[in-house]
């Protein structure tokens, strides 16, 4: 008997109703098909609720929250469902442009093609976000994105730095590098985000390319505009200052203080009225008064009366010749203290310039050890008055243990030399290691610092590059010993091992260890920890922190865009926590490589920092 | 392919008088009777095109995109070769099995001789579907549907199976249209639904059936559907836009005519066997019915083709934009393996300028912006490697005449070339070193002057032409050949403001282009009213004001940067004129300013810039191009606002490492922000 036979007879047995429904059932999955992929994306029944405010300009500027239906209810209620009340990861991201974008264009029915059109309509940028993210931990829905807060109506922002750390009340301050602007939001109510104000470009004209926020007790902030003046010549400061810059994204930066509201306070010159080192300070056009004031990393110690600020970079890109590298001087080598006696008017107090280490050499200057102090992190003890820095390029970390002091004296106490071969066994040294994030604990014992890790080829042809991660170093004795301490990196000897009453290693975590320069750039502590009271409170003993691999695209130092959650152990070890995982890819970290946000499908996101957070109903 | 069940000669075909094999059973017997079975078709073509149309319409893809067919023929779906086979293979199956199902559905028993050619189209069709999924060019529910309605015209009954029919012929009609917009979508669908009854039709036809009646009415509908089918594909021609010049140039100018020519084959073919002899004997008879299948697969052979043409018609760029005399011509070529973007502005004759992309992929992820490292590995850093720059020597148009080398401009992306146009030339070729190609061009006047095109200030009059093409407006004159009330407005406030920040003095650099001296002039003016010092030789503290085109103000720009390396040179700033907004000039400042009546970053600025993504990888926007675009559009110009623009790296020192931002922003590498309120 044929196939074709019993299949008859198969059908004949059918019921006509039985038929139609085959019919009918066939038309479900096709429409299925269309559209379920769209019915289960990540928007599908999202409500975008939109605040907008009036910018200085007179124009609308927005935050817009596609908050997951029922993400407030589940989160809270999930939260509860392990004992806590909920606490999230908010992150700082911009839209990749569709330009970057590697995730495919989705694709339905069988040999319809992808839509040409989709890439007409593709071509346009997407909105920069806020993501906030479950990180309440034991939570079902734990590393979820439960809302994205988009911002407009500018795009391409080129979302940075927020703060170092967030306290209750705390609006947050995110600065977009390539717009000028800083965002101030509200999350007093997250996972909802509220738009408190916005600084545009117009308002900070003695300074551009802001970079890193830190918020004082009272709520207001400070934060470091890297660039120069929008208008080359001299600027008037709020006080009254006169500095000469050579233009947008050039040099001197500054300093701005925002109020709580985001109400700009005051602009402060970073640069001095007398010429810094010509030689180290190049600037391009070249300035009649040299500078190498170019703020990146700011922390603040109130009770001290001083600020410290690290100079990173002239962030001014001037090609003049293609196939020639531009002098190493745009790097800047230089550490700030600042007189924050009237804290309004911030005043540079002293201008620093790192020694150089001994593996500095004419030969590759810009890897010398003091080759772009990125960031800087203070003590927080009363007892103790010290900060720290470090060196992008450098590969170096150092210290002063006295911000106080009029003539602070730097010193190298760590070369990333010492500990590379845990981050990646085949590297054999720490310069252009491409550090980033430098934090101390709040005990002071433990100094955090996130590093990418070297691309290949970036010491010379046969250089293979490194991995990156999170390293710990214990700094106890160092922060310890006080202005007593002993500890300086001079000779070769010490790049292996630094001494005794220097930093040890603690922990080191790699991250992302088969790719070279793939490790984070950035990171947070989580500053926050449940209480007797069900109540989220500071804590000075974090058990876990945040990262993120990337640092900015248009460098060519990118990333894979993954945000990673590390538990602090006993004893310091960190450990990549596994449960906080993709929501759809299901592995550890959240990968902000996706076609579907709660905004849409806009692809590909940068996330570059992050802080955590509650409600403010959540925390004491 | 379709087969017959028997190549041998046959009996002469009778009535039959057996019952339906395949009777599902309800009470309903026997071949429907003619109009009845005519009445079913045009339900079951109606059915399906309702169903298709429904879901077009719902899912906006009969909306016309707001994208003139110039740009349109850049775009294609990006898909492997592999996937458009499938797209073929599982269109014409599908379409096959689902005209068969719907043929015996409708024709009754008499069809049934066509069951192994139905089965056979099912298990193509099915496999096609599957491979589809594989490549991931189908989600799996969508897979999964597909298939069972596959099985199900090939296994349930006649009767059950013509409803499953219908659906398989909206699906297949979808998945065709879907990839299309506007009237193009509706059209398409409307042919694959029609070419799939003809196909169904004649693939009875073509079968050897003991059912006379059956047999004809199948070459009734077939011819009938062809017909139809023709109509559609002349609405599929004139709707697709191609130019006469181009309908035998081009492949889908080819597929397109095809889809006139191969139903009116098909119907052609079937119409001999629309005849009846009375008198003919029966081996006549029987050679006949013979020839008849014959020229029924023949038939059936056309529409196969046909629908995979209609198939392949939606994995090509749309029609190329054909020659409108005095209007910028901007069209795809190919020279040998380099597939390039040609402007010709405009197609007037005479003194004609040509640019030619740079060879950049269009697809910006797949571009690089990055530089040569200087002989510095940096390994495997994505985004540092650069191609070599074409050899520009082997790059020439001409008109019939000599042979023109393309060259660059400083200031403007891609190649250059002025080519003499002689009157009566209806095309350019274009040669490289991979091969050559041809552009119809035509002539007549044009609103942009010749010599003006053939001078420096040509790019920047070519890319307000492109503007305005590209926006669908009706031309517009060279920019540079008048300075603009609104431009001398914007200028002359700004001057103003820079006096009231406290710039002391002004250095202005002009060139000979009648708008750059008008605004030379009314700079001077404004500056004596407002007090504000014109140096007649630069001095450190001045500002510069920039007030000529692109290629004088790119070189001032180089070499100011230059000069401000080694000593304080303009400490007042840079400023440039608006009309010198496009990345190839800013690029070659350090950090510059100028006036404008738009701010970049604003989402309809950024969109045009995105736009032109789709042409070339090297496209940029510009001033001129952007309003000549927005103008068409008719969008009104907003407050004067100055901008400061600067290169925005954050890792000075490592020349190369650049990830750059792709084409399609108004400064790659860049940020442009605004520096003052609305000027006064």
């Amino acid at each position: 008997m044929s196939g074709g036979g019993r299949h008859r007879r198969l059908l004949d047995r059918l019921s006509l109703r039985a038929k139609v429904a085959t019919i009918v059932a066939a038309l479900a999955v096709i429409a299925g098909g269309i559209v379920i992929p769209t019915a289960l994306s990540a928007q599908a029944d999202i409500v975008p609720q939109r605040q907008t405010i009036k910018g200085s300009d007179g124009k609308d500027y927005w935050v817009e929250n596609h908050v997951v239906p029922g993400a407030v209810e589940e989160s809270t209620a999930q939260a509860q469902g392990v004992g806590k009340r909920p606490e999230y990861l908010v992150v700082w991201a911009g839209d990749e442009n569709a330009a970057d974008t590697a995730v495919p264009q989705v694709k339905k029915l069988p040999g319809s093609l992808a839509k040409p059109l989709d890439t007409v309509r593709n071509a346009a940028p997407g909105p920069d976000f806020l993501a906030v993210i479950d990180a309440t931990k034991g939570s079902p829905g734990y590393g979820k994105v439960v809302n994205t807060a988009t911002v407009g109506p500018l795009v391409e922002n080129e979302p940075h730095h927020m703060q170092y750390e967030w306290h209750k009340g705390n609006t947050v301050f995110a600065g977009g590098l390539f717009s000028a602007v800083t965002y101030m939001f509200d999350v007093s109510k997250l996972p909802n985000v509220g738009l408190k104000g916005i600084s545009l470009p117009t308002q900070t004209k003695c300074g551009s390319v802001p970079d890193a926020y830190w918020t004082n007790k009272d709520g207001s902030a400070y934060g470091t505009y890297m660039g120069g003046p929008v208008a080359p010549g001299p600027c008037r400061y709020t006080g009254g200052e006169v500095r000469s810059g050579n233009g947008f994204a050039g040099s001197p930066g500054e300093v701005v203080k925002f109020d709580p509201n985001g109400k700009l306070i005051n602009e402060a010159p970073a640069a001095t009225t007398t010429p810094e080192d010509p030689k180290q300070c190049l600037d391009l056009p070249a300035l009649s008064t040299p500078t190498c004031a170019n703020p990146h990393g700011i922390q603040v110690r109130e009770d001290l009366k001083t600020m410290v600020t690290s100079d990173y970079a002239e962030p001014r890109d001037i090609i003049l010749d293609p196939v020639k590298a531009p002098s190493p001087n745009l790097r800047r080598t230089t550490l700030r203290t600042w007189d924050i006696s009237d804290p309004d008017h911030p005043k540079v107090k002293s201008v620093k310039y790192m020694p150089t280490g001994p593996r500095s050499s004419a030969a590759d200057p810009l890897h010398n050890e003091n080759r772009a102090m990125m960031e800087t992190t203070v003590t927080n003890q009363p007892g103790h008055k010290g900060a720290f820095t470090m060196s992008m390029q450098g590969g170096a970390i150092y210290y002063t243990p006295d911000i106080t002091a009029k003539d602070p004296q730097w010193r190298e106490v760590y070369d990333l030399t010492a500990l590379v071969k845990k981050l990646d066994p085949k590297a054999d040294q720490g310069a252009g290691l491409n550090g980033g994030w430098l934090q101390t604990s709040p005990d002071d014992t433990t100094l955090y610092h996130a590093v990418m890790g070297r691309q290949p080829g970036a010491l010379g042809k046969d250089d293979k590059g490194t991995a990156g991660g999170v390293i710990s170093l214990d700094i106890s004795k160092l922060v310890g010993d006080g202005t007593a301490t002993t500890c300086s990196v001079t000779t070769p000897a010490q790049e292996t091992n630094p001494g005794p009453g220097c930093p040890s290693e603690k922990s080191v975590l790699p991250i992302n260890g088969d790719e070279k320069a793939g490790g984070p750039h950035w990171g947070a502590l989580d500053n926050l920890a449940l209480g007797q009271d069900g109540f989220y409170h500071q804590t000075t003993q974090p058990d876990r922190l945040s990262t993120a691999n990337y640092f900015v695209a248009r460098t060519g130092l990118d990333g894979d865009h993954r945000v990673c959650m590390e538990d602090i152990g006993k004893g310091g070890k960190m450990t990549l926590d596994t449960a906080f995982k993709d929501e759809n890819t299901g592995q550890p970290c959240v990968d902000f490589n996706r076609a579907d946000w709660p905004h849409g499908p806009f692809g590909n996101a940068k996330p570059h920092s992050q802080l955590f957070v509650t409600a403010d109903g959540d925390v004491k | 392919m379709v087969t017959s069940s028997s190549t041998t000669a046959a009996p002469p075909p009778k009535a039959s008088t057996h019952p339906d094999p395949s009777s599902d059973g309800s009470g309903w017997a026997g071949p429907p009777a003619g109009r009845r079975g005519a009445l079913l078709i045009a339900g079951a073509l109606a059915l399906a095109t309702v169903i298709g149309l429904v879901v077009l319409i719902t899912t906006g893809v009969t909306e016309t995109p707001d994208a003139v067919p110039a740009l349109l023929s850049f775009i294609a779906p990006e898909v492997s070769p592999a996937s458009v086979v499938v797209r073929i293979v599982l269109v014409v199956a599908s379409s096959l099995a689902a005209g068969l199902g719907l043929a015996r559905g409708v024709m009754g028993p008499g069809a049934n001789s066509a069951t192994a050619a139905l089965r056979g189209a099912a298990v193509v069709a099915g496999a096609a579907v599957v491979v589809a999924g594989v490549l991931g060019d189908a989600g799996w529910p969508a897979v999964a549907g597909h298939v069972l309605l596959v099985v199900g015209v090939a296994a349930l009954p006649r009767r059950t199976a013509s409803a499953a029919a219908v659906l398989l012929a909206a699906t297949v009609a979808l998945e065709v249209a879907v990839v299309r917009w506007g009237p193009a979508a509706v059209v398409e669908l409307l042919v694959t639904v029609v070419l799939t009854v003809a196909l169904g039709a004649a693939a009875v036809a073509a079968v050897r059936s003991d059912d006379a009646v059956a047999a004809r009415r199948a070459t009734v509908l077939g011819a009938a559907a062809s017909l139809v089918g023709a109509g559609v594909g002349v609405a599929v021609l004139a709707i697709d836009g191609a130019a006469p010049v181009d309908l035998l140039r081009s492949v889908r100018g080819i597929v397109a005519l095809a889809l006139v020519a191969l139903p009116l084959v098909a119907a052609a073919l079937l119409a001999p066997s629309l005849r009846t002899s009375p008198t003919a004997d029966d081996d006549t008879v029987t050679r006949r019915a013979r020839q008849w299948h014959e020229l029924a697969r023949w038939s059936a052979g056309a529409l196969v083709v046909a629908l995979g043409g209609v198939a392949l018609l939606g994995a090509l760029p749309g029609a190329p934009q054909g020659p409108q005399g005095g209007r910028a011509l901007l069209r795809p070529v190919t020279l040998g393996t380099e597939r390039e973007a040609v402007l010709v502005a405009p197609t007037a004759g005479g003194r004609t300028l040509v640019r030619l992309s740079d060879g950049s992929d269009p697809d910006p992820a797949h571009a690089s912006s990055g530089m040569d490292m200087g002989g510095m590995d940096m390994g495997g850093m994505g985004g540092m490697s650069t191609p070599p720059p074409p050899d520009l020597s082997r790059y020439t148009v001409s008109a019939g005449g000599t042979p023109v080398l393309f060259g660059t401009r400083a200031g403007a992306p891609g190649r250059w070339a002025v080519v003499d146009v002689p009157a009566g030339s209806d095309e350019l070729t274009l040669t490289g070193p991979q091969g050559s190609a041809t552009v119809p061009v035509a002539t007549g006047s044009s609103a942009a002057d010749g010599a003006t095109l053939a001078g420096p200030d040509g790019p920047e009059c070519a890319d307000a032409q492109f503007g305005d093409l590209l926006g669908g407006g009706s031309g517009v004159a060279c920019p540079s050949s008048a300075l603009s009330p609104a431009d001398a407005r914007t200028v002359t406030a700004a001057v103003s403001d820079l006096h009231s920040r406290g710039l002391r003095s002004l250095y202005l650099v002009g060139d000979d282009s009648a708008r750059s001296r008008a605004a030379v002039a009314a700079v001077r003016d404004t500056a004596a009213r407002v007090g504000l010092a014109i140096s007649d030789a630069p001095h450190p503290e001045d500002g510069l004001l920039v007030l000529s085109g692109w290629e004088s103000a790119h070189a001032t720009l180089t070499d100011v940067t230059a000069a401000a390396t080694r000593a304080p040179t303009f400490a007042g700033g840079q400023f440039l004129a608006p009309w010198l907004l496009t990345p190839g000039v800013l690029s070659a400042g350090s950090s510059t300013m100028f006036p404008l009546s738009f701010t970049p970053q604003d989402a309809t600025p950024r969109g045009y810039a995105a736009l032109l993504t789709t042409i070339t990888g090297d496209a940029a926007p510009s001033y001129a191009g952007y309003l000549a675009w927005a103008h068409a559009h008719g969008l009104p110009d907003g407050p004067n606002r100055l901008y400061a623009a600067a290169a925005i790296d954050v890792m000075p020192g490592m020349p190369g490492m650049s990830g750059g931002d792709r084409a399609g922003a108004w400064f790659p590498g860049g940020g442009i922000v605004p520096l003052s309120g609305p000027l006064s």
